[in-house]
């Protein structure tokens, strides 16, 4: 058969599944709803592109939207990101490279494969990466992944009381101004859990416990020290070191998460005054752009602790 | 039909076939290199017709028109094949949805054009490597080959008279299954394969006893090792020197770089379009001036 009567059927073929649904047509096909773009340097501290993608399509991959928003360059065949904006990824005594973030989960597969919906949020962030490569959650995207859910996945959120006092409540109160509906305490191991209560009440728990195996294995720039003056929380910098400790009241809201099991943020504090204090903190506004955030005297910061050494609690990170 | 397959070698007196080895292999070895290691379409194809010229330039046209046609036909796979495998690239064409195995299946522009790229590269080295079979004595390239590495070089030297051998096998066996009739039913290519691969070993063993009948292990006969240098040996010396420098020096500078992900961005200069017309114009090296008595 000669090509030029082959054309004639396949476009044919072509143009009768597109008719019927079959996810098959020409172009890259519209959809209907938004998604949000952001791109950062430096664990969140420095935004380079803040953006609502109106107009998204069915093959709108991570790396076709950020290509739309920024010069990109690729390597490796198009899969990874090499450059954002002339921000090249480098490796030497310390390594940086940009990584990317669906609805506050790192995304466990190339941009270029990774399919952006209506409602996901895509967070770009270039970092230093030496000492932490898989920070697999973070809180800088509240509500999501709650109410979004990630790459068609969705788990119910449970809230896990381990204090006495209004924190919980608190917990409660935030998630539902946000849209997002608790499903009591006992969904099983297929839930988003809120581990709420000061840090000596949810220690022994796996999720939280994995703060203490450091920010390489938990993705957490924190940890607790139960000294005899008592629990101090330390915040870290990017090399995993204690730069600065925060004593009685204050608190720590941060993201963790193992393998392909639903993620697991911990609401806690070195006492019930902190995880109050960090209970309120629950708010898109206060967690924008945070890997982990910490709660003291009043004041919200980010962790890891990024820049010069600080005047305030919140040095480095969002403001 | 000629039973000699388009890439056999076949004496001629011709500038390629006559010039030494080495100057061959460093001629036709700056069009290997530049199609193997190259990203800018514009010199890739200018290599490919260059490489092409060459052909003609010393009597292969055969060779390169069967290259061609066989380059084509796997740079049109790698262009289909590509455009269905990787879905990267930001302008999407055509979308199939999902399938089994690939999972979902966009067209894009970009896997389309990389495809084009992989695709051009492998039609120039076919090229290339049609000419040097076609020109380049295998007797000549074995014996040189044979000091350095001599159980390569039986290997070798076995398996360039068998692929001919095999060929004429296969012809023959044809023209006798059609003289069966026309009631007989037709032979199949595979009935064909079995047959000539059944029979590989015994025309092994025959070839083997024919290379050592004609003293292959005694090596090369004298006259052979102190083969006088040619006219021609000069010319191609500096011109793949030349050529070689320069395909050098366009992959050392980055010149005419071609990216296909995550968009196409490409912009070829004076510099790149001087490097396409050197690989061009080398081509024409291998032509010469016909004279009274050449054929």
């Amino acid at each position: 058969m000669r090509s030029g009567g082959l054309l004639a059927p396949v476009v044919s073929l072509i143009a009768v599944l597109a008719v019927t649904g079959c996810g098959v047509g020409f172009g890259a096909g519209d959809q209907e709803g938004n998604a949000e773009l952001v791109v950062t340097r430096d664990y969140g501290s420095g935004v380079l592109v803040s953006r609502t993608v109106d107009r998204l399509s069915q093959s709108s991959t991570a790396m076709r939207l950020l290509d739309e928003s920024a010069e990109v360059e690729t390597r490796y065949g198009g899969g990874f990101v090499q450059s954002i904006d002339g921000i090249s990824g480098s490796a030497g005594e310390r390594s940086s490279d940009w990584f990317y973030f669906v609805n506050g989960i790192a995304a466990e597969r190339g941009a270029a494969e990774f399919l952006i919906g209506p409602d996901d949020r895509m967070w770009w962030d270039f970092r230093d990466w030496t000492d932490a490569m898989d920070v697999d959650a973070v809180v800088g995207s509240y509500p999501a992944p709650m109410g979004t859910g990630y790459d068609g996945e969705r788990w119910p959120v449970t809230v896990e009381c381990r204090v006495e006092g209004p924190a919980c409540d608190t917990v409660e109160d935030r998630l539902s101004s946000d849209g997002i509906d608790t499903a009591g305490s006992d969904s099983g191991a297929d839930a988003l859990r809120f581990l709420v209560g000061d840090w000596e009440s949810i220690k022994a728990d796996p999720a939280a416990a994995r703060l203490g195996s450091g920010p390489d294995v938990s993705g957490i720039f924190a940890r607790f020290d139960s000294g005899s003056s008592g629990v101090t929380l330390q915040g870290l910098d990017v090399r995993g070191d204690a730069v600065r400790e925060f004593g009685p009241g204050s608190g720590l809201i941060a993201a963790t998460r193992k393998g392909e099991e639903p993620p697991v943020w911990v609401v806690t504090g070195t006492d019930p005054e902190g995880v109050l204090l960090a209970a309120a903190a629950l708010s898109p506004e206060d967690l924008l752009n945070r890997y982990a955030a910490f709660v003291w005297n009043g004041q919200v910061g980010s962790l890891p602790l990024v820049g010069p050494a600080p005047d305030g609690p919140g040095f480095g990170g969002p403001p | 039909m000629s039973r000699v397959s388009p890439l056999s070698y076949v004496p001629r007196r011709a500038t390629l076939q006559g010039a030494g080895l080495a100057p061959v292999a460093l001629y036709l070895g700056a069009y290997l290199f530049v199609c193997f290691l190259s990203s800018d379409p514009l010199v890739l194809a200018a290599a490919t017709a260059g490489a092409a010229v060459a052909g003609y330039g010393c009597g292969a046209g055969r060779a390169v028109r069967f290259s061609l046609r066989l380059g084509a036909a796997l740079a049109l796979a790698m262009i289909v094949i590509n455009g269905l495998v990787s879905g990267r690239g930001a302008t999407v064409l055509l979308r199939l949805g999902e399938w089994p195995l690939f999972g979902r299946v966009d067209v894009t522009a970009e896997a389309l054009a990389a495809g084009a790229v992989i695709g051009l590269r492998a039609l120039g080295t076919m090229v290339v490597i049609g000419v040097w079979s076609a020109c380049v004595d295998p007797d000549r390239l074995l014996r040189a080959v044979s000091g350095v590495a001599k159980r390569s070089a039986l290997t070798a030297t076995l398996i360039s008279r068998l692929v001919p051998i095999a060929a004429s096998d296969y012809s023959r066996l044809g023209e006798a299954a059609g003289l069966r009739g026309p009631g007989a039913a037709p032979v199949g290519r595979a009935a064909m394969a079995n047959r000539l691969l059944g029979g590989s070993l015994d025309r092994a063993v025959d070839v083997a006893a024919t290379l050592e009948l004609r003293g292959y292990g005694q090596g090369a006969p004298e006259r052979d090792v102190s083969r006088a240098r040619s006219r021609y040996d000069r010319r191609f010396s500096v011109s793949g020197a030349l050529l070689m420098a320069v395909a050098i020096l366009s992959l050392a500078t980055g010149v005419g770089s071609f990216q296909t992900y995550p968009t196409i961005a490409y912009s070829p200069g004076w510099l790149s379009f001087g490097i396409a017309m050197s690989f061009f114009l080398g081509g024409f090296v291998t032509w010469r001036r016909r004279r009274a008595g050449d054929r």
